[in-house]
């Protein structure tokens, strides 16, 4: 016996040992092309980040300096101040195309409101109301006073102890205050003689805005009246990611494998849900302060696992098997699955090999490109908004596809035959959005999807995706 | 270049050295994957990942024992990881086997090949396969294989048993002058 043990081992060991055999062709290349990316991985990550950072800081900047121009051309009281106002101001060339020292002039007299200004001819120690002032617009207010084309820097002088002194705690906080103007006679005198004086008017609670804190209508929402804002039909685009969490659910007798009647409580009770992820670009349009039209186009994927799924010889072939899930079939070759497909052996003996065992978890993935149509409905309206969404989110199939997870590794199965190409869900959320900005905002919305009709066919099971997700984006108001 | 040349171009990620390396070793090494693994499109990956960890850790060869010996040794490793990846999903029954009796070099045709025992090794299951190769072909002891493959030695012990009453079988079966001329 042991020099059969001997003779066994000495027999490979004498043919193999120094054994050679060709390598595969293309091995070096493949090898080659594995290493370069390793070498060159970092670098090449750094570059894309560069260039990321690169088109959204373009991006951005567009943006804003579009946004800025704009701003300049529509709200700067200088473009709105009468030509004579113009014309003093621009020989001196010292406050010519400042928006804040022109409308300082134009400010001061519109700062004292009628009922102000009746008070202030009436009465010597006259009081206005005026919105807080941050310090450095008081500053400039009264350095705007100095400037020579300016003709009542003397009066304005004269306010200047009495405006320092209501310098604010902080200039994001909008509170009313009182000041004192102790000389408004002689002030309201200066104005109405001036060569530029212009019919007073009723300071609207825009350019007392503007007056105050500039042009940054982020702050609008909180002390200009919504009937009073621009018209709010407009569009706006951003960016949307989301992790998602997916199911489905199952309605239907079941279907017959070759050996069993598989029912859906068996599909229930082995498949689950899974994590994956949706992003894509929004476009929204709002009909008004509250309703807009949610759009965009959208990648997301929908999926489940299943720790234990039915496996059986396929009726159309001896070769094949078949794996099936509540949500179709996938076809494969049991002996290109090594890892997976183990070949029971029920007897050592016997050389003919058992059936297959499925190890494995097994992993189905549909991605749609999604068009949603949703109404968002603004519930609160602020700052922070809280928007109520609903509607409909059609998608296309775009990738179909299966696998095995084991340890750590994904051994791709195929594609689940039997599945629709076009998928109709339908949509619900409730969601918060923050304004950045007059033009930028974020937002967090949660979202229900759940498939309207089942997305495969000739199964006796109907299959109904549904998930959940969490978008969180970014939004830019054209 | 020579050996020393190639280690050093090696460390230094030398394109060109690198593949002096691959075409010195490469059909010895693709060799060794071949009785390692069940089929040669594993074989190939074994050679790819065995490769790459070459390369990757040729700075830690401090030369003892010779280069070839190394690259084998890593080869060996890397069939065994995949083994160890795959093992909790092979059944095995280590119940009974008979024997084949005697494997009589005189009685065996003189025209096997390598590439016939490389076949027969690739068709056991990989856990015998594994072992076998390991104490007749490596010479580690059984004690050295139960920690390689995380088994017992009796383990090791009985799966070369198996491994090698099969392989005696089908030596037999396929190679031996048939029974009639041998026995006539």
């Amino acid at each position: 016996m042991a020099d059969d043990k001997r003779h066994i081992d000495q027999l490979f060991k004498d043919y193999l040992s120094g054994y050679k055999a060709p390598a595969p062709k293309g091995a070096w290349e493949r090898l080659q092309a594995e290493m370069q990316p390793k070498e060159k991985g970092l670098p090449l990550m750094y570059l894309r980040l560069a260039a990321a950072a690169i088109l959204l800081f373009i991006a951005f900047s567009s943006g804003y300096f579009w946004s800025e121009f704009k701003n300049t051309d529509n709200s700067t009281v200088v473009s709105e101040m009468p030509n004579d106002i113009q014309q003093e101001t621009t020989p001196e060339n010292v406050i010519q195309n400042n928006s804040l020292q022109g409308t300082t002039t134009e400010s001061l007299k519109n700062s004292i409101p009628e009922t102000s200004n009746k008070q202030i001819t009436k009465t010597d120690a006259g009081k206005f109301e005026s919105a807080p002032l941050a310090q450095d617009a008081i500053n400039q207010d009264i350095e705007s006073q100095k400037q020579p084309a300016v003709q009542n820097e003397m009066a304005l002088s004269e306010n200047k102890e009495v405006l320092a002194e209501t310098a604010l705690p902080d200039e994001n906080t909008v509170i009313v205050t009182t000041v004192e103007v102790p000389k408004t006679d002689e002030l309201a005198n200066q104005i109405d003689q001036d060569k530029n004086t212009i019919e007073p008017e009723k300071m609207s609670p825009e350019m007392l805005h503007q007056l105050l804190v500039g042009n940054d209508e982020a702050y609008a929402n909180e002390i200009i009246p919504k009937s009073n804002k621009q018209l709010t039909q407009q569009w706006s685009v951003g960016a949307q990611f989301s992790p998602v969490y997916s199911y489905r659910n199952l309605s239907g007798d079941g279907f017959s494998t070759p050996d069993e009647q598989v029912e859906q409580d068996y599909f229930n009770d082995k498949e689950n849900g899974l994590m994956a992820y949706a992003g894509g670009i929004s476009l929204n349009y709002g009909f008004n302060d509250r309703l807009s039209l949610a759009s965009g186009l959208y990648l997301s994927r929908i999926g489940q696992e299943n720790e234990d799924v039915v496996a059986y010889d396929s009726p159309d072939s001896p070769y094949l098997y078949n794996l099936a899930s509540s949500g179709g079939t996938v076809t494969i070759n049991p002996q290109k699955f090594e890892k997976v497909m183990v070949r029971e052996i029920d007897n050592t003996k016997d050389s003919v090999p058992g059936d297959y065992i499925v190890s494995g978890t097994f992993v189905q993935n549909l991605d749609y490109l999604e068009v949603p149509l949703v109404l968002k409905y603004k519930m609160l309206q602020s700052r922070f908004s809280v928007n109520l969404s609903g509607g409909l989110s059609p998608g296309i199939l775009v990738n179909n596809r299966s696998y095995f997870s084991v340890d750590g590794e994904k051994v791709q199965t195929g594609y689940t035959e039997n599945i629709k190409p076009v998928i109709y869900n339908s949509v619900m959320g409730l969601g918060i959005e923050y304004s950045i900005s007059t033009k930028l905002s974020i937002n967090l919305d949660p979202l229900f999807k759940y498939s309207l009709s089942p997305i495969n066919s000739n199964s006796g099971i109907k299959y109904h995706p549904y998930s959940i997700s969490w978008f969180t984006g970014i939004t830019y108001k054209l | 270049m020579n050996q020393q040349e190639i280690i050093k171009g090696c460390i230094d990620r030398s394109n060109k050295a690198q593949q002096a390396l691959y075409n010195l070793f490469a059909d010895d090494m693709f060799g060794v994957c071949l009785y390692y693994s069940p089929d040669r499109s594993e074989a190939e990956d074994t050679l790819h990942e065995g490769f790459l960890k070459v390369f990757n850790n040729i700075a830690s060869f401090k030369g003892e024992g010779s280069l070839k010996g190394w690259i084998r040794r890593i080869m060996v490793n890397t069939a065994l990881e995949k083994f160890r990846k795959k093992s909790p999903l092979y059944v095995l029954d280590n119940d009974g086997y008979e024997t084949a009796g005697d494997v009589d070099r005189e009685n065996i045709i003189s025209n096997i090949s390598a590439d016939d025992l490389i076949t027969l090794i690739q068709g056991l299951s990989p856990q015998y396969r594994m072992v076998f190769n390991l104490y007749a072909l490596e010479g580690y002891s059984h004690k050295e294989i139960a920690e390689m493959m995380k088994i017992s030695e009796g383990t090791s012990k009985s799966n070369l048993a198996r491994a090698r009453a099969i392989l005696q079988k089908k030596v037999k079966e396929y190679f031996y002058i048939s029974s009639k001329t041998h026995n006539g």
